[in-house]
Order: structure tokens, then sequence, then C-alpha cells
């Protein structure tokens, strides 16, 4: 990446609070672009649905409005699938798969078996 | 006359702003000095939101939702900012630019606005209509090279060689 140095230095003035409200306003606005963009559903249309004027929903597009939750909620169930999601520590999952374990005769050479027999691994994973 | 110069470049997006001749800062520099210093809170914030909303864009490209439109290519940023309480008479910043398309932006200058419409303001108005003459030029240059604005690496191209 190429910065210009004076706009680097004013950069790094920048509140991370603020960056961070930024950057947040701006993903989910993003995501409802896109979700409209793949439902094909006019701004217009979605105004309607939520019960907004058209011109307070292309405020929202503008990644610029920060949105309560009753309005995302609302959002999500008015475009059918969710706008934002919430990180959640999930337990982890355990499941038992099937291996093949070699049985030698103590005396052979380390690479050489005399039998298998089935057994079961235990693994746990987190998604 | 003049030429652009490159502010960050990115996977995503390249942004220039126009330096003219005999003057030592670009557009977006202007901008950037005149604003970094106010004192009042609510400036400050405009003024870091519009920061951040750029380096954004370094990430997700210069999508068309994100900005205010000013007529053709010429955009505005921010639309708004969230604040308990706007007070108008110490009035909203704004930083207007040229979206020629997700991976192109020309960034220009700007300033506070106490008013509605830039029309009404002479400073930004100036700002507006130097944009509006690049652009008119960009696009003619585009156009005899035959090819759009879609077309990144033509259009990179040229930026990065004319004369404003």
């Amino acid at each position: 990446m190429r910065r210009d140095p004076l706009f680097e230095e004013c950069l790094a003035d920048v509140p991370a609070e603020i960056s961070g409200e930024v950057n947040l306003n701006i993903d989910i606005a993003n995501r409802i672009a896109d979700i409209l963009r793949e439902k094909k559903m006019t701004q217009r249309e979605f105004a309607s649905l939520m019960g907004k004027k058209e011109s307070e929903i292309s405020r929202w597009l503008t990644g610029s409005h920060g949105f309560t939750t009753r309005t995302l909620a609302k959002m999500s169930s008015v475009l059918g699938e969710a706008v934002i999601e919430v990180k959640r520590n999930k337990l982890p999952q355990i499941v038992l798969m099937p291996v093949d374990c070699f049985y030698s005769l103590s005396d052979a050479p380390s690479n050489v078996f005399t039998s298998t027999e089935p057994a079961f691994c235990q693994v746990q994973y987190h998604n | 006359m003049g030429k652009f110069a490159l502010i960050t470049e990115t996977d995503a997006i390249s942004m220039y702003s126009p330096c003219y001749d005999g003057e030592q800062m670009h557009e977006f520099a202007k901008f950037l000095v005149s604003n970094r210093n106010h004192s009042h809170p609510q400036l400050k914030k405009f003024f870091y939101t519009i920061l951040a909303k750029i380096r954004k864009m370094e990430e997700c490209g210069a999508r068309e939702n994100l900005f205010r439109p000013e007529g053709g290519k010429i955009k505005a940023m921010p639309l708004y900012v969230e604040l308990p309480r706007i007070n108008r008479k110490v009035g909203k910043l704004r930083l207007y630019c040229i979206r020629i398309s997700e991976r192109l932006l020309i960034l220009g200058n700007g300033g506070v606005t106490t008013v509605n419409k830039y029309e009404d303001d002479p400073f930004l108005l100036s700002c507006v209509d130097n944009l509006r003459t690049i652009e008119k030029q960009l696009r003619q240059e585009v156009k005899k090279a035959g090819t759009n604005y879609d077309d990144f690496d033509a259009v990179k191209q040229i930026i990065e060689t004319v004369n404003i």
C-alpha cells in the first residue's frame, strides 16, 4: 500500500472508536446494498417494506448511519436474511473417526506390521 | 495546468488528487491542512469520519452507495455523521470528489458548510466547479483513447499522464 505522507499523518490522529464506528457502519451499509442487489430489490421497495422514506434508505447506505438493534432486526426480517451476526463461543464438537491400528511383533523391524484391527479415534474441533 | 498526485493505492482502489502548477499542495492536502485543527468537537468528528471513511475505501473500494451525489460523477462525503445533536451554526464538513469507478477516486477540496446547498457557498462552489472542469477533461481524454471509465488500466494511465 502506498500513501501520501500528510494523509498518513492525519490518519494516525483518528481515534480508534471513530475508526471502529465508521468501519462497522460501512460494513453494514455494504451488506444491505449487497442483499438488495442479490434480491433485485430497489431502494424504493425496501423503503416501503421498512416503513421509511427512500431518502432515509439512501442515507443508510452511505455508511454514515448508526443503526439500532431494533432496526437491524427489522431489516433482517424484511430481507429474509441476517444483516449482521454476533460472534458466539461455540462448544467444541467431538466426533469418533474409524482408524486402522497396525500391530507388530515386539522383535520385528519398526516398519513391519503383522496385523491390523479397526479402532476409533476421538477428534475434537471448533467451527 | 497541473497533474494528479497519488494519495493512496491498494488492490481495491487508487485515489488521486489534482495538483496545479505553481502550487505546493494538491487539493486534498489543502483540505487536510485547513481542517485538521478544528477545535469544535462537531467538526473534529466530521473530519475524523471523512478520513476513516477514505481508509475504509482502501479496503472495500469506492462503492456507489457510500457517497452523497452532487451531479454526475461529482460526489461528496460524508452525507451524515452520528452526533447527539448537529449544531447548524457550527456547520458540517464536506469533501468533494470525482468517483470515476469503484477502483478510481479523485479527491478534491472541501470545507465547512453552514448552508443547505454548496451552490450557496462561494468556496464550496469553486471546489465543485474545479472538479467538474477536471472531470469534463478526463471524460474527453477517455473518449479520445477509445475507452470508457470502466477500463481501469486505461483510465489509470490517463490520470497518471494527463495535464490538467
